[in-house]
């Protein structure tokens, strides 16, 4: 199991420097440079040469690859010319945003997929299954901005029972006012998100379910006496929970991917958001920062993924 | 797959029970493919009901966006801006710009569904060959695009298609279908390629290989008539996801450029607070179409699933 483990540990460090490469040419493509936002019509071309120059804007590209990632090690970022701030310390307040509304999403998820998935196994073929099936194929088809935007419609302006945008009310005092105030804002787009992202876990733990039921430990627990319900909430229930646990890093991912829609919407100041802000205002070295932020948070999403599911599942594990 | 596996897969395939030798004919018995969906769908009325709506949607925008002429949807009067549904004959009423929100609505779902359609074409024809040609022959090439596919799931490829768009200089709905499309063959890809494999194994490939066909012949005139129920529904199922994506972007406001309409930026009218919470009618039909749209698909696309999986038949 170690030598898996470590095998995919190692398979990341190509991976993050192809992930490196591949945003540092985006980030070439992108048009302008560091200084085309303090460059004024009175501005000196042949300064602004010299500073161009000095920044290594006319090396080969590997010099050039090489100094940005060389900077990025050091947690230089670059500067946002946009907000006249290192882009470091913009990404720092908008993480802890995104991060909190991901893991509220995430609860909220596996709090309604799980019953559902293991009511629609369970009963197979029954009206609540097909109920459930159905529920499967709306959150499924329907894209997710719809969805947004409808909770926002009904919950937000016709019946008023949540907020319309933001992360906290301002009149929050205290520490414990403010955590409310936070979950208060993060509820109704956490929960809307959480149940379209229940597609997956319910069509994985139903089918999962269904196979595990003529398996021969049910069987035997059957043959002992085990009355139903313990069947299920115990033994098959335990057997389908840890691939789902393993599926959770994938789900982080498609989260942290999908905050741009959700926040934008919701107008919730995250990555997401920032990173649609930073493109209408060409901020490219913001953009840059939270596409390569965002890869290498969803390749650790998928090693974690792999590692729990090579413990769980000894099948998969790489000979 | 390695000399045991295959042996394995050998000793479990052997003892079949009468049953599942009976199913097995009944399958390569049954009449075609046409009457066998007819069948399923009598069984799932939701999905007859779907299919049926479906096809009046399509028909309806096919047809009446003749009748549109590009005028009309794009031509600005403010003095007409947001009218209520119903006055001056304007049936839905009319948006920011003045502009008949039915029109827009039929040349809009005109738009997104012909993009997601050409999405789907481009998304299919190289997944479909990737996957037959890396299923088909293996080896290292086999494993280095497996592992490029592998990469490229994970990343966040909305942010990646949204940096994209915004980095083309010259731009217009062929370039985002190209953009999108290039990110969208890896699902396909990988559900070919596996189904290629299993296929690849078969008594009559290997009979057709000993008797001497070419290997094209046996991808083209063998291998894929067989997997095309599979390539239906995915193209089906992907086909509803490629709205999606489109109209997303469009929404965000990074699809399709100004003035050639979609159902996405019809509802972006509604990030305005105002328009959102007070004028419904400018961006509910909008909406209320692609959920109609997309979840008639999945449906429609369960049934084909079902026809191309014996065992999920419904009877």
């Amino acid at each position: 199991m170690w030598k898996t483990i470590l095998r995919r540990v190692l398979i990341m460090i190509p991976q993050i420097i192809i992930l490196s490469a591949l945003v540092f040419m985006l980030a070439k493509l992108m048009p302008g440079d560091p200084f085309s936002g303090s460059i004024g019509p009175n501005t000196d071309p042949k300064q602004v040469e010299a500073l161009k120059r000095a920044a290594g804007l006319f090396d080969p590209w590997y010099t050039q690859y090489w100094h940005w990632v060389q900077n990025l090690f050091h947690g230089d970022l670059g500067q946002s010319y946009a907000q006249k701030q290192p882009v470091a310390t913009i990404l720092g307040n908008r993480i802890g945003n995104t991060v909190w509304l991901s893991l509220l999403t995430l609860i909220i998820s596996y709090a309604v997929a799980i019953p559902l998935g293991m009511t629609a196994g369970r009963f197979e073929g029954s009206r609540r299954d097909r109920g459930i099936v159905i529920f499967n194929f709306i959150t499924f088809g329907v894209p997710s901005f719809v969805v947004f935007l409808l909770g926002l419609f009904f919950f937000g302006y016709q019946l008023g029972i949540f907020p319309t945008a933001g992360t906290i009310n301002p009149d929050a005092t205290g520490l414990i006012q403010e955590f409310f105030s936070r979950i208060y804002h993060m509820i109704l787009p956490a929960a809307l998100a959480g149940i379209i992202g229940t597609t997956s876990t319910i069509q994985y733990l139903r089918s999962e379910i269904i196979d595990s039921k003529s398996q021969d430990y049910v069987r035997t627990a059957r043959a002992k006496g085990v009355p139903t319900h313990k069947v299920y909430s115990r033994h098959i229930f335990r057997n389908s929970l840890l691939p789902i646990a393993a599926f959770a890093g994938f789900q982080i991912t498609g989260l942290i991917g999908g905050s741009v829609v959700v926040e934008n919407v919701f107008s919730y100041p995250g990555m997401g958001q920032l990173f649609l802000t930073s493109i209408v205002t060409r901020d490219y070295s913001v953009v840059t920062a939270i596409v390569l932020f965002t890869g290498i948070l969803a390749l650790l999403g998928s090693l974690l993924s792999d590692i729990i599911m090579s413990i769980v599942d000894p099948r998969i594990r790489i000979e | 797959m390695s000399e045991k596996q295959e042996k394995n897969e050998t000793l479990v395939d052997t003892p079949r029970t009468i049953k599942e030798v009976d199913e097995k004919d009944v399958v390569v018995s049954a009449p075609s493919g046409i009457s066998t969906i007819i069948r399923e769908f009598k069984r799932d009325k939701t999905a007859l009901v779907a299919a049926i709506l479906l096809i009046v949607i399509f028909l309806t925008i096919i047809i009446w966006s003749f009748f549109i002429s590009k005028e009309t949807v794009t031509s600005v009067s403010i003095m007409d801006q947001y009218l209520t549904p119903g006055t001056d004959g304007h049936l839905l009423g009319t948006d920011e710009q003045g502009r008949d929100i039915v029109s827009m609505l039929i040349a809009s779902a005109r738009n997104s569904l012909m993009i997601a359609f050409m999405i789907t074409l481009i998304g299919q024809f190289f997944g479909i060959i990737i996957g037959t040609v890396t299923g088909y022959f293996r080896g290292i090439v086999d494993t280095i695009i497996m592992r490029i596919i592998d990469f490229w799931t994970v990343l966040p490829f909305l942010m990646i298609i949204i940096v994209l768009v915004s980095i083309v200089t010259k731009y217009n709905e062929w370039t985002l279908i190209w953009i999108i499309g290039l990110f969208s063959w890896q699902g396909t890809t990988r559900l070919i390629r596996s189904k290629v494999l299993s296929e690849a194994d078969r008594d009559y490939v290997r009979a057709s290989k000993t008797s001497g066909s070419s290997n094209f012949m046996i991808i083209f005139r063998e291998i894929l008539p067989n997997l095309a129920s599979i390539i239906i529904v995915d193209s089906t199922l992907t086909f509803a996801g490629n709205i999606g994506i489109e109209t997303t972007l469009s929404f965000l406001g990074f699809g399709l450029p100004n003035g050639t309409p979609s159902l996405g930026t019809m509802i972006s009218a509604a990030t305005d607070p105002d328009v959102l919470s007070s004028k419904p009618y400018v961006w509910a039909p909008a909406a209320l179409l692609i959920i109609v749209i997309t979840v008639g698909i999945s449906f429609v696309g369960q049934v084909l699933r079902r026809t191309a999986d014996a065992r999920q038949r419904l009877g």
